[in-house]
């Protein structure tokens, strides 16, 4: 492979993965963003209908007696359609009011009630397979959770949006790769330039002087290049050690010693 | 081309990386926050739009019940505890029926002239389409209006606003790991050019230089050609092929003459003949000349990916056993000992592994022991991120220590092997400038990886890389032939005990060298990740942190050694190495913070840039007879092995300590150790006489 090649591969393999490291951070930052956006609306969502849902319990219903409760949850399900459900439930799992779509059975998913008793007062996020989630906690008057609130939230909406970033971010690398590998393996060739002439003229000289074992006669082309002269001594030497083989046993032997002497 | 031929050229090229660097990280991140920003902001609108219809909502209650809008206490503070809940949202404002603000809250970035344009029109509107949200870009936010609508009457409008620099800010805060990415590359692209330039052309242009030098010098040796895949490998082979050209003719006329003469030549040709077979050698093979320094450049590369691998985990290593730890918890330890024993364990197996391992390594070759030991080292690696426990961990970073010390010792001996007492200390240079480099790569990288992808993960990339080590030196480099057999002596019991007798050797070994390997590896390995993390520091911030230790200390190190050298300061400098470090560990206990680990990690890396390679220095000064007796690399060995001791020793210590105290008394603590050990060394001349110069001569010895 040609020299300039080989130098402008490996500069071209190093952008390409510093550029990539790089695009992969942006792009980690950006989901996380992305994600806490997303789950911070689906916050401002929740904490509505929490809200809704306390103001019942500060007034000394029970959860389950909170009628108005399923029209707000389908309410706020017809706004956005990428809500997959929301459920409201006690602490011992019982599905209490519930809208989308929902898995069988009066209980909620295990690992709902789990994470909703864990966070004690606070809010808590999750994902799954196939959903973002969001849960509140239900609090009575007098502190205590009495139950939770979680949000479904489609995670093929959220997958798309981050595909068309990757598609974009691929898009980007490639033209940038595309043009800087153009930029950089034309200024690797002109850094060379010099060096793969010298190079060249060296091969040929030494090609020729080789040619088909023939050590032959052309004059070195001696110019002011440290190694091109090394190569003319070189080749004289070379020059001198066949003609004094040829001559060592020749007829006129003795006398074409005595000239290379 | 000269040597300053090739400086400008490696230079050249550096500044075309560093340029299509700048410049293409630079289009990325153009690029990407535009991205970013084009897909953000339908998300962040809808933010808006649903924290204006809840702030409507709540106003809409009020104003339902007949109430003045006007008239409403206390919904500047509403509007402001929104957003301090919301850091993407920076004003709220509340306009009457009349287009007049009435409520409002950080709306200083608010672009007034967007009310008085187009409230007008959402006033007159929004009856007709139900209070549709506008959405608007103004020179500082995107301003989200949302209509206040009673029975179809407009009673005001909300202005939401976002922050336009939301998705930049986020974005900046990587920028640190931007930059980070960027210095490290920068070191990489140098290591990989040094390397490609040094095998394709300062190598192969040696070799041609030395070639027309041996002929020039009469030696027509025939030598085997070399793979002529580029042209200065074919230029290498046209050289090669004139002596072979000039041997055949010799072999042929003196075939020919005993042809001729019907038997062996005799008489004045065949003088001759002896005469042109002498002087020029002819018929007997000679190996390719440069090809051992070519050797050592070979090696540089696989040395730097191994040991960039195993850097790696160093910023998330503690962190990775604490949580095994804790899922497994040990009632026989404390979590403190518990985190440092695989630490302490694979210190201890890489100190043991090195003398037993290089009988082996003679017997197989470095080649083999370098692949051998890379392959254990990417198993216990790829076990390590999976493991399930601490004493499975115990045992895959035992594997893994195996393999790093057999590495070790295999680069150790390969260098050896390619040497001669006589540029020992470039070749050796070659090794540690490897080393070194990976030491600062490493632990930034890994712990930016770790942070987006995890623990184990980040160990699967580290062993992936530890494999492509072993591609390139099965690559690279050809199995040495006629080196088995010839690293240096063993140091053995014997010479443990005579080096041990004398006096000056264990104040150096005890009172400086196991002092800075405490340090190494009980504060920088062990403590300084589980610290900064306590102290909230994520990874990519940890790894930094460490990275400062090796960047400190190459760039001391040769100014240290050159101190020493000029003013026969090295007692001095292993002194004040002590101090400095001890010191830097004390300011934890002014202030306890990020900054005061960076600066206890920067003062480690320059004190031991001062003193480790000035302790080496000052062996041949302290055992001048031992050396004289066994040979300094003997004695130098018995140094390094105490010294690993100490590395085995300095988890464990921390560990303890940390049991008994809190990080910054645990750091307090080491820290004093180095200040009391390096103030002993300091006054221990009082008491033994420290300059050996009178017992012997050492450098003459080393001759």
């Amino acid at each position: 492979m040609i020299l300039s090649l080989r130098i402008s591969a490996t500069i071209m393999a190093i952008l390409a993965m510093v550029m990539g490291l790089a695009a992969f951070l942006n792009y980690t930052k950006y989901e996380q963003a992305y994600l806490d956006l997303l789950q911070s609306r689906l916050m401002v969502v929740g904490q509505n209908l929490r809200e809704t849902a306390e103001t019942g319990l500060n007034l000394g219903l029970t959860l389950v007696e909170i009628a108005d409760l399923q029209a707000v949850i389908e309410r706020e399900l017809e706004r956005d359609s990428n809500l997959v459900s929301i459920e409201i439930f006690n602490l011992n799992g019982q599905r209490l009011f519930a809208a989308g779509e929902l898995d069988g059975g009066p209980t909620v998913a295990e690992s709902h009630v789990r994470q909703t008793r864990n966070a004690g007062l606070a809010n808590w996020r999750a994902q799954d397979e196939r959903a973002l989630i969001v849960g509140l906690p239900l609090i009575n008057p007098f502190g205590q959770p009495v139950g939770g609130l979680v949000i479904r939230y489609s995670r093929s909406y959220y997958q798309s949006e981050l595909n068309a970033v990757i598609a974009d971010l691929g898009r980007s690398i490639v033209l940038i790769l595309g043009t800087v590998t153009l930029v950089t393996g034309l200024l690797t060739a002109l850094l060379l330039r010099n060096f793969n002439r010298h190079l060249k003229n060296l091969e040929q000289e030494l090609a020729e002087f080789t040619e088909a074992g023939a050590i032959s006669g052309r004059a070195a082309a001696v110019d002011d290049e440290e190694l091109e002269q090394g190569v003319a001594r070189f080749k004289r030497i070379i020059r001198q050690a066949l003609a004094e083989i040829d001559a060592a046993t020749g007829p006129a032997a003795g006398d074409r010693d005595a000239r290379h002497r | 081309m000269n040597r300053r031929y090739f400086r400008n050229l490696t230079a050249g090229l550096l500044a075309v990386v560093v340029g299509g660097m700048l410049i293409s990280l630079g289009t990325l991140s153009y690029l990407s926050l535009r991205s970013f920003e084009r897909s953000l902001l339908p998300e962040l609108e809808l933010k808006a739009v649903t924290v204006g219809t809840t702030v409507n909502a709540t106003l809409l209650r009020a104003v339902a019940f007949g109430i003045d809008p006007v008239t409403l206490r206390g919904v500047d503070a509403f509007f402001a505890g929104i957003i301090a809940n919301h850091p993407e949202i920076v004003y709220l404002a509340f306009s009457d029926a009349s287009g007049e603000i009435i409520f409002q809250q950080g709306t200083e970035r608010l672009d007034r002239t967007l009310i008085e344009r187009d409230e007008p029109m959402l006033l007159r509107e929004a009856p007709v389409d139900g209070g549709r949200p506008v959405t608007t870009l103004t020179d500082s936010a995107y301003d989200t209006a949302l209509p206040l609508l009673l029975d179809d009457r407009v009673m005001g409008i909300l202005h939401v606003g976002l922050d336009r620099t939301h998705v930049r800010d986020h974005l900046h805060e990587i920028l640190f790991d931007i930059l980070t990415v960027l210095v490290i590359s920068l070191l990489i692209t140098y290591e990989l050019l040094r390397f490609l330039i040094a095998l394709r052309i300062t190598g192969p242009l040696r070799t041609i230089r030395q070639l027309i030098e041996t002929v020039e010098q009469g030696d027509l040796r025939p030598r085997r050609p070399v793979p002529a895949d580029d042209r200065p490998g074919r230029i290498i082979n046209l050289l090669v092929g004139a002596p072979h050209t000039v041997n055949a003719a010799y072999q042929r006329v003196a075939r020919q003459y005993r042809q001729t003469a019907g038997g062996p030549p005799i008489g004045a040709a065949a003088a001759r003949l002896d005469a042109l077979h002498e002087r020029y050698r002819l018929g007997q093979s000679a190996e390719m000349p440069g090809v051992r320094e070519n050797r050592l450049v070979a090696i540089r590369l696989p040395i730097f990916l191994f040991f960039f691998a195993e850097e790696m985990s160093r910023s998330f290593l503690p962190l990775h056993i604490r949580e095994l730890q804790g899922q497994t918890p040990t009632s026989w330890l404390t979590p403190e000992v518990a985190v440092s024993l695989p630490i302490a364990l694979f210190m201890l197996i890489v100190a043991l592994a090195q003398p037993l391992g290089g009988v082996w390594s003679d017997r197989v070759g470095r080649r083999q022991a370098f692949t051998i030991g890379a392959l254990l080292a990417s198993g216990g690696l790829v076990l390590t991120g999976f493991a399930h426990g601490l004493y499975d961990l115990l045992l895959w970073r035992a594997l893994t220590a195996v393999g790093y010390g057999l590495v070790f010792l295999s680069c150790q001996a390969y260098v050896a092997d390619n040497t001669t007492p006589g540029n020992r200390a470039r070749g050796m240079a070659v090794f540690v400038g490897g080393v070194m480099a990976a030491a600062i790569c490493g632990p930034a990288i890994g712990g930016i990886i770790a942070d987006r992808i995890g623990f184990p993960l980040t160990f699967v990339l580290s062993a992936l890389l530890s494999l492509l080590s072993v591609l390139v030196i099965r690559h690279f480099l050809a199995e040495e032939t006629g080196t088995r057999g010839r690293s240096d002596r063993r140091v053995g019991l014997r010479d443990i005990r005579i080096v041990l007798a004398n006096g000056r050797f264990l104040i150096l070994l005890i009172l400086a060298a196991l002092p800075a390997k405490i340090a190494l590896t009980g504060f920088l390995y062990y403590l300084v990740p589980l610290y900064l993390a306590h102290l909230g520091d994520n990874q990519s911030t940890i790894g930094r942190v460490i990275m400062a230790y090796g960047l400190a200390m190459v760039l001391l190190g040769p100014l240290a050694a050159a101190l020493a050298d000029r003013y026969s300061l090295s007692r001095i400098l292993v002194a004040l190495g002590g101090l400095l470090a001890g010191a830097g560990m004390l300011g934890v206990l002014v202030a306890e913070n990020t900054w005061t680990l960076l600066a206890a990690v920067v003062a480690l890396g320059l004190a031991h840039g001062l003193s480790v390679a000035t302790q080496l220095a000052l062996i041949p000064d302290l055992c001048a007879r031992e050396c004289e007796q066994l040979g300094q690399t003997t004695v130098l060995g018995v140094f390094r092995l105490f010294e690993r001791l100490g590395s085995a020793a300095g988890p464990l210590i921390a560990g303890l300590l940390l049991a008994v105290g809190d990080y910054a008394q645990t750091t307090a603590g080491i820290g004093l150790l180095l200040i009391v050990t390096a103030l002993l060394f300091l006054v221990s001349p009082l008491v033994f006489d420290f300059a050996d110069h009178e017992r012997a001569n050492p450098k003459e010895n080393l001759k």
